[in-house]
C-alpha cells in the first residue's frame, strides 16, 4: 500500500486482494504453446523475424541494406539534382506574373495601414489590443479545458 | 525434444502466476491465454538465459503486463465502448443478486469470498480494474500507474476509488467488525 490517504477498510480489501491463489491457467495453454513452437521452428529461416535469423544471414542482410541503400541515396541524389535545375527555369518563368500581383497588394494593403495609424486614437488601439488579448486568452482556455477533459476521458 | 521437457516443467512452475496476471488485468480467459502464449513464447526464445536466472519471475511479470497493456491500447476504443456498456449491464446484472449460499465451516467460507472477490474483479470495467490490479497486486505506486497508462494522476485516483468501492459495495466489507462479511445477498 503507497497511500497516505489510504481508508482503514482499502487496508483489508488490499489483504483480501493479495490473499487470493492464483487462477489455474487452462489446460490448453501448455499444448498451445508446445504447437506454436513446433510451427515457428518448421519456419524457414527468412520467414521468421530478423532477430532469430542465422548470424551470417543477419550481417549478410544488413551489408546488403547498407549498399542498397548508399545506392538508392547516391541515384535519388544525382536524379533530384537534374529535377532542380528543371524546376528553377519553370518556377522562374511562372511564378514572375505571380510575384509581381503579390507586389502590388502589399503596395495597397501597407498604404492603407498607414491611412488607418493616422485616423484610429491611441485609446481606439489600446482597446482593440485589450479585446485580441482577452479573445486569445479565451482560445487557449477554452482549448486547455477540451484537452484536460478529453485527456481525464482517456 | 528434452530442450522441450525443461521448458515445459519451467512452463507448468510459471503458468499460473502469468495466466493470473493476464485474466485480471485483461478480464476475459481467451484473451488471457492468447496472451500467456504469446509470454511462454517469448521466454522459450530466451530460455537459454532465463532458466538459471533468479529474476525470472519478474521478468515474466513484467513482460505479461506490457503485452496486456499492449493488449489493451490496442483495442482501446472498442474496450472502452464495450467497458460503457458492460457498465451499465452490470447495474442489473443478476449475478449480484445471487444469493451466496450460507455455509458452516470456515474453510469453505474462504473459499466462497475468494471466488465472489475473484469475479467481482472479472466484473469490474477494464478503466478500473486495469490500474486496481496494477496497484494491488502489482504494487506500483499512484505516479507508476499513470505513466505506465499514459493517463492523468487525478484519473489513477478516482478510477482505483472506484474500483474499491465497487468491490466493497459488493462484498459488504465491514470496518466494524474488521471481518469479510459477504454472507447472504450480493
Amino acid at each position: 500500500m503507497n497511500s497516505e490517504e489510504e481508508k482503514p477498510e482499502w487496508d483489508l480489501l488490499h489483504r483480501s486482494l493479495r490473499a487470493l491463489p492464483d487462477r489455474e491457467a487452462p489446460r490448453s495453454l501448455g499444448d498451445r504453446v508446445k504447437r506454436a513452437i513446433q510451427e515457428r521452428s518448421q519456419l524457414a529461416w527468412w520467414q521468421r523475424p530478423l532477430l532469430e535469423w542465422p548470424k551470417t544471414m543477419r550481417l549478410g542482410g544488413l551489408a546488403f541494406g547498407t549498399v542498397m541503400l548508399i545506392g538508392a541515396v547516391w541515384f535519388g541524389a544525382a536524379a533530384l539534382s537534374g529535377l532542380a535545375e528543371t524546376a528553377t527555369q519553370w518556377v522562374g518563368s511562372s511564378l514572375n506574373p505571380i510575384l509581381s500581383v503579390a507586389g502590388q497588394v502589399g503596395s495597397v494593403l501597407s498604404k492603407a495601414v498607414v491611412l488607418l495609424l493616422g485616423k484610429v486614437s491611441a485609446g481606439m488601439w489600446v482597446g482593440l489590443g485589450l479585446v485580441a488579448t482577452l479573445v486569445y486568452a479565451s482560445g487557449i482556455g477554452i482549448g486547455t479545458l477540451f484537452w484536460k477533459v478529453a485527456n481525464d476521458r482517456g | 525434444m528434452a530442450e522441450f521437457d525443461t521448458f515445459e516443467s519451467f512452463m507448468l512452475a510459471y503458468q499460473n502466476m502469468v495466466y493470473s496476471l493476464a485474466i485480471r488485468l485483461l478480464g476475459r480467459e481467451a484473451d488471457a491465454e492468447d496472451v500467456s502464449q504469446e509470454v511462454f513464447l517469448r521466454a522459450y526464445n530466451h530460455f537459454a538465459e532465463l532458466a538459471s536466472s533468479p529474476t525470472v519471475g519478474g521478468w515474466l511479470k513484467t513482460v505479461t503486463r506490457n503485452l496486456c497493456l499492449n493488449h489493451l491500447t490496442r483495442y482501446r476504443n472498442r474496450w472502452r465502448f464495450f467497458s460503457e456498456m458492460s457498465r451499465e449491464e452490470d447495474s442489473d446484472d443478476p449475478l449480484w443478486d445471487v444469493p451466496v449460499e450460507e455455509t458452516t465451516g470456515t474453510a469453505l467460507e474462504e473459499v466462497d469470498q475468494r471466488q465472489v472477490l475473484e469475479i467481482a474483479l472479472q466484473k469490474l470495467p477494464a478503466a478500473q480494474r486495469v490500474p486496481l490490479v496494477l496497484y494491488h497486486f502489482e504494487e506500483l505506486s499512484y505516479e507508476e500507474i499513470a505513466a505506465q497508462l499514459r493517463i492523468s494522476l487525478s484519473k489513477v485516483k478516482t478510477d482505483i476509488f472506484r474500483a474499491r468501492e465497487s468491490l466493497r459495495r459488493k462484498l459488504k466489507l465491514s470496518m466494524e467488525t474488521g471481518e469479510v462479511l459477504g454472507r447472504g445477498t450480493l
